[in-house]
């Protein structure tokens, strides 16, 4: 096939395929903790990380990592201290963050660089990001199947979770600073303004089909690896933007998923 | 007797309103105590004084014989939250992985669970009634039903200690004096200590052996005749009852 001709099309699909495994398992637990918008914060933090990259001349893509880190953490501090109202902590943070970001952008020479951080640039990715992304996939993945019951149980419930020993905190902190450095990997090549998509909609596809956390959790790696490939093959073929048409055949598919289930209740009702 | 529980002049407020004026009492083992009073009157608070969810301001707690703040045997309480089948209830998972998650008490951090544990979490589901249902999504069973997974979760631990925040709350009825009849099965046959909290004290009473009621900041153990009066009153009056319980919620 001509697509794969293209050596920086086969480096989108294998950072494409590595980032769909990891996404949705980071997302599942995200979702399950009724965090949903914190992708979407720490993406927005992870471009004031990109512009200060830009402006130090150091990896932007290292800004991004160090900027969604410190995010991650401001998060979880302002959600301790108003517990009530923790969803407040995302909102205060994704704000700090456009706010930064548009500041620092001002002072940033190369404009298309950091424009191609904002819908991603999957099909611009350097051997360094992509061996980068491969590493943080790996320490990821390995640390989501590490941490599978742990991370199960402190989504469901964290004090009963501390009571049957799990050691929450440190749990919360891993966790804190897995999403983190995934969001900042995601970025850089599905785009800092849809990676919560990309977060979420795999996992809402699979929560409608599973009948089990053990398949929420694999469906929703299912999912997200055919919407990233076959974004990929549509946005190639029909000269699309890749980030945008990965997200978008996502929303399509859930729509699709949405609809025939409630068809099929229908029909088992009649 | 051995003290399970021991609270000594307990005093607790938020943001300088008093909720627990000086409070004590202890749980011996064995006990099945429900804890009652008004909404606010610090029910749940007490809950997580005793769970260590949030600190002391005043007075102690001894659990185990061990003051909570040196307390580390947590996995000897078991927890049945308020609202957990809310909670539940969105959770993408089955009675059985529910139930598996409370192993983790028997197999720690990066140690997986052995058939003999697994065997635990079935015998659970057995226990409360749901075997059936084990494969089912929590998510899809009725309230009841969730709660006697929850339940189960907490006794695939081996806990020695459960405690419920208000386990009947949202569920009918019918569903909440079979979960009586469980706890109070469980109490007995297995020598659980079971605190719960509640508001429904008048079908609570015949199956529990002590009842402490919070109010006004204090505590005070209600004797089995003045619930049954409180009964009696409930069935001649049930109107004046009814705008009784509206006053104290």
């Amino acid at each position: 096939m001509s697509i794969f001709e293209f050596e920086f099309m086969r480096r989108a699909f294998i950072v494409g395929f590595i980032l769909a495994l990891i996404v949705p398992c980071i997302g599942t637990i995200i979702v399950l903790k009724r965090l949903s918008m914190i992708g979407d914060a720490l993406s927005h933090a992870s471009l004031a990380g990109v512009a200060a990259g830009l402006i130090l001349s150091i990896n932007p893509v290292l800004g991004a990592a160090f900027a969604c880190i410190l995010a991650a953490f401001g998060i979880e501090a302002i959600r301790k201290k108003i517990p009530k109202f923790s969803e407040m902590s995302i909102a205060i943070i994704m704000s700090a963050g456009i706010g930064l970001a548009g500041v620092l952008s001002g002072f940033v020479k190369n404009t298309a660089n950091f424009n191609s951080f904002l819908f991603g640039s999957i099909v611009a990715i350097s051997d360094f990001e992509m061996y980068f992304v491969a590493g943080i996939s790996l320490l990821v993945l390995l640390s989501f199947i590490v941490l599978y019951r742990e991370l199960c149980y402190t989504a469901f419930d964290e004090l009963s979770a501390r009571l049957s020993g799990v050691p929450v905190k440190t749990v919360n902190s891993i966790f804190t600073v897995l999403t983190a450095v995934t969001v900042s990997v995601a970025a850089r090549t599905v785009g800092a303004l849809i990676v919560s998509s990309m977060m979420v909609v795999p996992v809402a596809c699979s929560m409608q089909i599973g009948k089990s956390y053990r398949q929420t959790v694999l469906y929703s790696v299912m999912f997200a690896v055919i919407f990233t490939l076959s974004g990929l093959f549509i946005s190639y073929y029909a000269g699309l933007k890749p980030g945008g048409t990965i997200v978008l055949t996502g929303v399509l598919c859930l729509l699709l998923i949405i609809i025939i289930k409630k068809a099929a209740g229908r029909t088992v009702r009649q | 007797m051995e003290t399970v529980i021991k609270a000594q002049d307990i005093s607790f407020s938020y943001g300088g309103e008093p909720i627990l004026y000086n409070i004590g009492f202890s749980v011996n083992k064995g006990d099945f105590i429900a804890v009652t009073g008004a909404n606010g009157s610090g029910k749940s608070t007490l809950m997580k004084l005793m769970l260590g969810e949030i600190q002391l301001q005043r007075g102690n707690i001894w659990l185990f014989g061990t003051e909570i703040r040196n307390f580390k045997h947590w996995p000897k309480i078991g927890y049945v939250p308020q609202n957990g089948t809310a909670r539940a209830g969105g959770f993408p998972a089955t009675a059985l992985e529910i139930v598996r998650l409370n192993l983790y008490s028997n197999c720690g951090l990066m140690r997986f669970p052995t058939k003999a544990l697994y065997k635990n979490a079935d015998e659970a589901l057995k226990l409360v009634g749901m075997q059936d249902y084990s494969k089912r999504l929590i998510g899809d069973m009725s309230g009841g039903q969730q709660q006697r997974v929850m339940i189960a979760r907490v006794l695939a631990g081996e806990p020695e200690l459960m405690l419920l925040d208000e386990p009947t709350t949202g569920i009918d009825a019918e569903s909440a004096q079979s979960l009586y009849m469980l706890l109070s099965k469980l109490n007995r046959e297995r020598k659980l200590t079971i605190i719960m909290i509640t508001h429904d004290i008048a079908r609570a009473a015949d199956y529990v052996n002590r009842t402490l009621c919070l109010e006004e900041g204090s505590i005070v153990e209600l004797m089995r005749e003045q619930i049954l009066t409180e009964q009696y009153h409930r069935h001649k009056h049930p109107q004046r009852s009814a705008e009784n319980n509206d006053e104290h919620i």
